[in-house]
């Protein structure tokens, strides 16, 4: 599933520059995918762009917003489930130039 | 803890400017391993509990408590110099208070009353001399 950011969010930003995705925007900021400019999901907290969040599968062994968050409020979206495969071929989409190796504990949660 | 960054934090929190100790505690929490960090996380917690509950954002203020509680009874009843027996039961009274705006009934309150984070003094038996900390 991907990661949410729920209202207990107190708009830090450090979550911001941690993702490897570039899924995090400000709040009121349009995010952007392939070229083309989206509204914001949110005008009031910072959010997660699900398109291009991974849980950071393929990049770290934990999502990293999470990790630096400690308010806690950077969790899993249980309206969006999906397998450790659907993230792997979501993080090859998004960074196309980039050569992924096997996944591994140390970058997919899912090998914990 | 000698970091100059808790001192400081805990004087925002006192000082009522709660995004300035989350702010704080925050950098200081991402530096520290260890015992001391969950600690701070309850700290963390509960001033942005305060900090949402004075922009009526009742659920994230009740959540924050909860969480920050939760974090904070394990160092009971003092730690790092602080007070946490009082501070804490403070603080469950204004959980429910939280508890109360998310039913819709917006509470009443006096932010005077938020408590503020004193020093432990241990208490000196008079007629033993013993100390209790």
């Amino acid at each position: 599933m991907a990661t949410m950011i729920t209202e207990e969010c107190i708009n830090c930003g450090a979550c911001e520059p941690e993702c490897p995705n570039i899924a995090i925007y400000a709040p009121g900021v349009p995010w952007e995918l392939n070229g083309e400019m989206h509204d914001p999901l949110s005008n009031d907290f910072y959010y997660i762009v699900p398109e291009k969040c991974t849980e950071c599968v393929g990049h770290f062994e934990r999502e990293q917003c999470a990790a630096v968050c400690p308010v806690d409020c950077c969790v899993p979206d249980p309206q969006r489930v999906e397998t450790e495969e659907q993230l792997f071929q979501r993080a090859k989409a998004l960074h196309p130039g980039k050569e992924f190796p096997e996944l591994t504990p140390e970058t997919s949660h899912f090998r914990k | 803890m000698s970091d100059d960054r808790f001192t400081r934090g805990i004087e925002e929190f006192n000082g009522g400017r709660y995004f300035e100790c989350h702010d704080l505690l925050e950098d200081l929490w991402h530096d520290t391993r260890g015992h001391d960090r969950l600690f701070l996380q309850g700290l963390i917690q509960v001033s942005v509990g305060f900090y949402h509950f004075i922009n009526s954002n009742y659920k994230g203020a009740a959540s924050q408590f909860t969480r920050g509680l939760g974090k904070l009874d394990g160092y009971r009843p003092s730690y790092c110099g602080l007070e946490l027996d009082r501070f804490t039961m403070e603080v469950v009274r204004w959980l429910a208070l939280a508890e109360e705006g998310l039913r819709g009934d917006v509470p009443a309150f006096d932010e005077s009353g938020i408590p503020r984070l004193h020093p432990h003094v241990p208490h000196v038996s008079e007629r033993t001399g013993s100390v209790s900390r």
